[in-house]
């Protein structure tokens, strides 16, 4: 479509640059943000941290700079006077049903429990390093608050339960191969 | 070659060629954001209420404590109410009624719920609340009005719509440019490494996949490539539908084969910024009388 100045109504061009150099002025902020950290004076990514987050905060590094070379997931199992049950992984039926429908609800069902695989993961490896650790500790991190809250979600009837991150981590080798390692860091159990 | 490029921009106040193209974008990406909205609703209590198992986050005291509502704790037993008047308010969009104010209500919702639960949240839903920031200055605007109101809003209008399409470039450069920083995507193994786990696609997928080979070699070069020229290569009209034909593979076999179902879709429906204005005007067949008419002058 041809278009037409029509002169009379014709805005200023000062009032077109003016709009022009506020959006500009964001993407600039939006490219510093990304971009400037550790490159640029820090009073530059102080001012584009301030406009960024968090109503314009932004984060595309999900598979970079490598897509994750491991995975953790929370398991569980809960005790009563005749022993343990068998360790237990939440989110498997979830993964699933992820796998028979890519529209449902299995992948967010896996990724809050994925979530919070992580969170014990770090809170393990936080207080591994903790010089003489202590069941306590393991149990006054955030993550174990959470895991056990899931857990109760789900079991009734509890007596003992104990959380445990099972990590998968895989590496393709210099014959371009999938290796395979695992890792099991079970919490402390805890009677209730 | 400045003198012609203000010429062209100049033009933007006196007509809004590109009305159907925002308004098919706007549409798509409601149309997907209600799927996912309603699809989450059904376990919202644990998502956005008081059963959740993620960690909330709320840092701040000033103004920025409202993109953060659904991490207090007092709240969150209210999740519905955010999630019911963003559901209706996505499925008033896609039936055509929306305004300056709506969208202005979509787009904080958006963050309030995107934020309510970052487990869940990937670069599509970071995309989103930036495109969503834009799509509420998509005014509409009668084309036989000849004020300075509507030729401002005209000019505000074709600067989002492009806006849009920078943002999307930009996502894909930042994306493009870590990974040039890794060790995967460079020597081709980045996509052996995701469908590796059965979590990314599907159990036969990742039994099958022991080593590279040449179709995930390649594949992994043309994402790579594709991120990285997109921001540069989206602006050449005679190659764009070849070009974006590529990445609409990609984000469907994110969906459905890697099944990050929301990031996937989010991307596809937000490919709509890019369509014909005369593609997006038959797609959108009768539905556009009203605005032509100037029944929506928002």
């Amino acid at each position: 479509m041809p278009l037409q100045k029509r002169s009379v109504h014709s805005l200023s061009p000062w009032v077109l640059g003016l709009i022009l150099v506020i959006f500009l002025g964001h993407f600039t902020l939006v490219l510093v943000h990304q971009f400037g950290k550790d490159r640029l004076p820090n009073a530059v990514t102080n001012l584009s941290e301030r406009y960024i987050v968090p109503w314009f905060y932004q984060n595309y590094l999900m598979f970079a700079p490598d897509p994750t070379d491991h995975i953790n997931t929370f398991i569980y199992r809960v005790g009563d006077a005749d022993g343990w049950s068998a360790w237990k992984n939440p989110v498997f039926e979830h993964q699933q049903d992820h796998w028979a429908n890519r529209l449902g609800t299995g992948s967010d069902w896996y990724d809050l429990y994925n979530g919070l695989g992580d969170l014990l993961f770090n809170a393990a490896m936080s207080v591994e390093f903790k010089p003489n650790a202590t069941a306590s500790d393991y149990h006054a991190s955030r993550a174990y608050t959470l895991a056990k809250k899931a857990v109760l979600r789900l079991e009734s009837d509890v007596k003992r339960i104990q959380v445990a991150v099972f990590t998968k981590h895989h590496r393709v080798d210099a014959n371009g191969s999938v290796q395979v390692r695992h890792l099991l860091q079970p919490f402390p159990p805890e009677a209730l | 070659m400045m003198k012609q490029w203000w010429r062209h921009i100049e033009q933007w106040q006196y007509a809004l060629p590109i009305q159907p193209v925002s308004e098919l974008f706007i549409r798509s990406m409601y149309g997907v954001l209600l799927w996912s909205t309603i699809k989450l609703s059904t376990m919202g209590e644990v998502i956005w209420g008081s059963d959740s198992i993620h960690q909330l986050y709320d840092p701040y005291t000033n103004i920025d404590r409202f993109a953060m509502l659904l991490n207090n704790e007092a709240i969150r037993p209210y999740w519905w109410v955010f999630v019911g008047l963003f559901a209706v308010l996505l499925l008033l969009g896609v039936f055509d009624k929306h305004n300056f104010i709506t969208r202005t209500l979509v787009a904080y919702l958006f963050v309030v719920l995107h934020y309510g639960n970052v487990e869940i949240s990937t670069g599509g839903h970071h995309l989103t609340q930036q495109l969503l920031f834009f799509h509420i200055l998509l005014f509409r605007v009668d084309e036989h009005n000849e004020s300075q109101w509507a030729a401002l809003r005209r000019f505000i209008h074709h600067s989002s719509f492009y806006a849009i399409w920078l943002q999307i470039g930009i996502m894909y450069l930042v994306a493009g440019y870590w990974k040039v920083l890794g060790t995967t995507w460079p020597d081709g193994t980045a996509m052996l490494l995701t469908l590796s786990y059965k979590e990314f696609g599907f159990p036969w997928i990742a039994d099958s996949l022991k080593e590279n080979n040449t179709l995930l070699w390649i594949s992994n070069h043309i994402v790579f490539a594709y991120q990285l020229l997109f921001i540069v290569l989206i602006w050449i009209k005679s190659i764009r539908p070849y070009f974006l034909s590529i990445g609409l593979i990609f984000h469907l076999s994110i969906a459905f084969i890697v099944g990050i179902t929301d990031f996937g879709l989010l991307m596809v429906a937000s490919y709509a910024i890019f369509v014909a204005p005369g593609t997006a005007k038959k797609v959108l067949g009768g539905s556009l009388k009203s605005q032509v008419v100037g029944l929506n002058r928002n």
